[in-house]
């Protein structure tokens, strides 16, 4: 290998002898200190291998010997070196090409933007454009950190910027603010549910109902008016005729309807429950995943008559994109029982008042104020105990209608 | 005694290998597939059948099929292809060279 990498290096030339005395040709050029390679003789040809420092030596011996030397093939550095002399302008511009691309890979040649909904690009990049984020800019000059500061505050819709370089790319990646739905105020104010109006106060519209009176769901409390005009009068100008402002063009109901109403819930809990339940013993059943095939190696069935199963696989080998289509996978399989719960009749109401006010909670709403609770216990006979518990509470009663 | 023998005394006294002492070509077979002749004199005959060499104290001839000089300089030549035959001749022969 190092003989032919120094062959190549210094360069060789292969040629072909003709004549009669091809041994005295050998002797001859051997005796000036050529080195011949691969030598084949084919009757009156001879065909060798002989280094470039080696040929005019060879090429004298064969004068002397009366053989004629023509040069079949120039290989190695040298002739290379010589090509790629002759072929000037090809070099330069492969030079050029090199320098080109080592010079445009140092700017920013384009800025992308991902995650935006609401926001347009084209503002995004016109933001970034104003800190500096714009083609043709430097990219050894740009602070990277600080211009994701900057963006984030110039972009105050966004929660989260961030700017990337990725080659000659500017990825400038948002996540955008979700803003609570707006009220649209628009038509009547009905009752969100059933209760007693215990305020009203009305700014906007005819009000249907007055305090005390019982509401049911969907009943129409502040009926929408025809959109109000203000007229204004410029007390500057008094010569100057009143102008007419319409505020909405839809008729719309406005004011506050707040009232007394219950929410109550149920649960049903039997005195004896079977329940399934892990008994911690378990075990892995290793095998390998080839594409949608399963090959198990151990434990191919459960060693459990009853028992819950969890799925892993790993990935064998990877490389960026590639990966090994063979993978490990893991069954983990934990034994289960079935487990009887006997309770009394008062750990029964208990446990089933405890659910049930925890599911009271998530049914009154947060900004409501609760005025009382009471439970009652519907029937506990049977194996079964039923509680119900309900809550009074006083909160807004009035929701426009869709 | 001639120099020659007195060279030789010492060379197997001293238990040297005889390439030192001997003046004679060390000749190296690789298999039945390279031949490597170290310290030739000239090339006599040479086609991709035979190959004749003259040595110290005689030639060297090498018959087989493929014959080629894998590499070749002043003092070692090493011959490749399929070895059939090799004989060492003794004496001082006519070079066709």
């Amino acid at each position: 290998m190092y003989k032919r990498v120094k062959h190549y290096g210094r360069g060789f030339v292969r040629i072909e002898a003709t004549g009669d005395n091809l041994e005295v040709f050998l002797n001859e050029a051997l005796e000036t200190g050529v080195v011949f390679f691969n030598t084949r003789r084919e009757d009156k040809v001879l065909y060798a291998g002989v280094r470039l420092k080696d040929y005019a030596k060879a090429h004298e011996a064969a004068r002397l010997a009366e053989v004629d030397v023509r040069v079949l093939r120039e290989s190695g550095l040298p002739f290379v070196v010589l090509r790629w002399g002759r072929r000037r302008g090809l070099l330069v511009g492969i030079v050029l090409i090199l320098a080109t691309v080592l010079v445009l890979s140092q700017f920013v040649l384009s800025v992308s933007v991902e995650g935006n909904v609401s926001l347009t690009t084209q503002k995004i990049v016109s933001e970034a454009d104003k800190l500096g984020i714009r083609p043709w800019v430097y990219r050894g000059a740009m602070d990277i950190k600080n211009l994701e500061k900057q963006l984030a505050e110039a972009l105050p819709e966004c929660t989260w910027i961030s700017v990337e370089e990725r080659g000659t790319d500017i990825l400038i990646r948002v996540v955008e603010k979700a803003f609570p739905p707006q009220v649209v105020f628009q038509g009547n104010l009905v009752a969100e549910r059933a209760g007693i109006v215990e305020e009203l106060m009305v700014i906007q519209g005819l009000p249907m109902v007055k305090e005390g009176d019982t509401v049911r769901e969907g009943q129409v409390l502040i009926e929408a008016d025809v959109p109000a005009k203000v007229e204004l009068v410029n007390p500057a100008e008094p010569n100057h005729s009143s102008s007419e402002i319409t505020l909405s063009t839809m008729p719309v109901a406005k004011g506050f309807v707040r009232g007394r109403t219950w929410y109550s819930a149920e649960v049903t809990l039997p005195l004896q429950e079977y329940t399934i339940a892990p008994t911690g013993l378990h075990k892995n059943g290793w095998g390998i995943k080839a594409g949608e095939r399963v090959i198990m190696i151990t434990h191919p069935q459960s060693p459990y008559e009853e028992c819950f199963m969890e799925r892993t696989l790993y990935r064998v080998l990877s490389w960026r994109n590639w990966r090994v289509p063979v993978e490990i996978i893991k069954l983990n399989y934990q034994e289960t029982r079935v487990e009887s719960v006997s309770r009394t009749v008062d750990q029964a109401m208990a446990l089933a008042e405890e659910q049930a006010q925890s599911a009271l909670a998530g049914l009154i709403p947060q900004d409501a104020q609760v005025l009382g609770r009471d439970s009652v216990v519907l029937f506990a006979d049977d194996g079964y105990v039923r509680i119900r518990v309900q809550a009074e509470v006083f909160e807004n009663l009035a929701v426009y209608t869709q | 005694m001639p120099f020659k023998q007195w060279q030789q005394k010492i060379g197997e006294t001293l238990d040297l290998p005889e390439d030192v002492f001997g003046g004679g070509p060390r000749i190296t077979l690789f298999g039945f597939a390279v031949v490597k002749i170290e310290d030739f004199q000239q090339i006599i005959s040479f086609s991709d059948e035979h190959v004749v060499v003259r040595v110290g104290m005689g030639q060297v001839e090498l018959w087989g099929r493929n014959l080629v000089l894998a590499e070749l300089s002043l003092h070692e030549i090493e011959v490749k292809g399929e070895i059939h035959g090799l004989k060492l001749q003794e004496g001082e022969t006519c070079t066709k060279g």
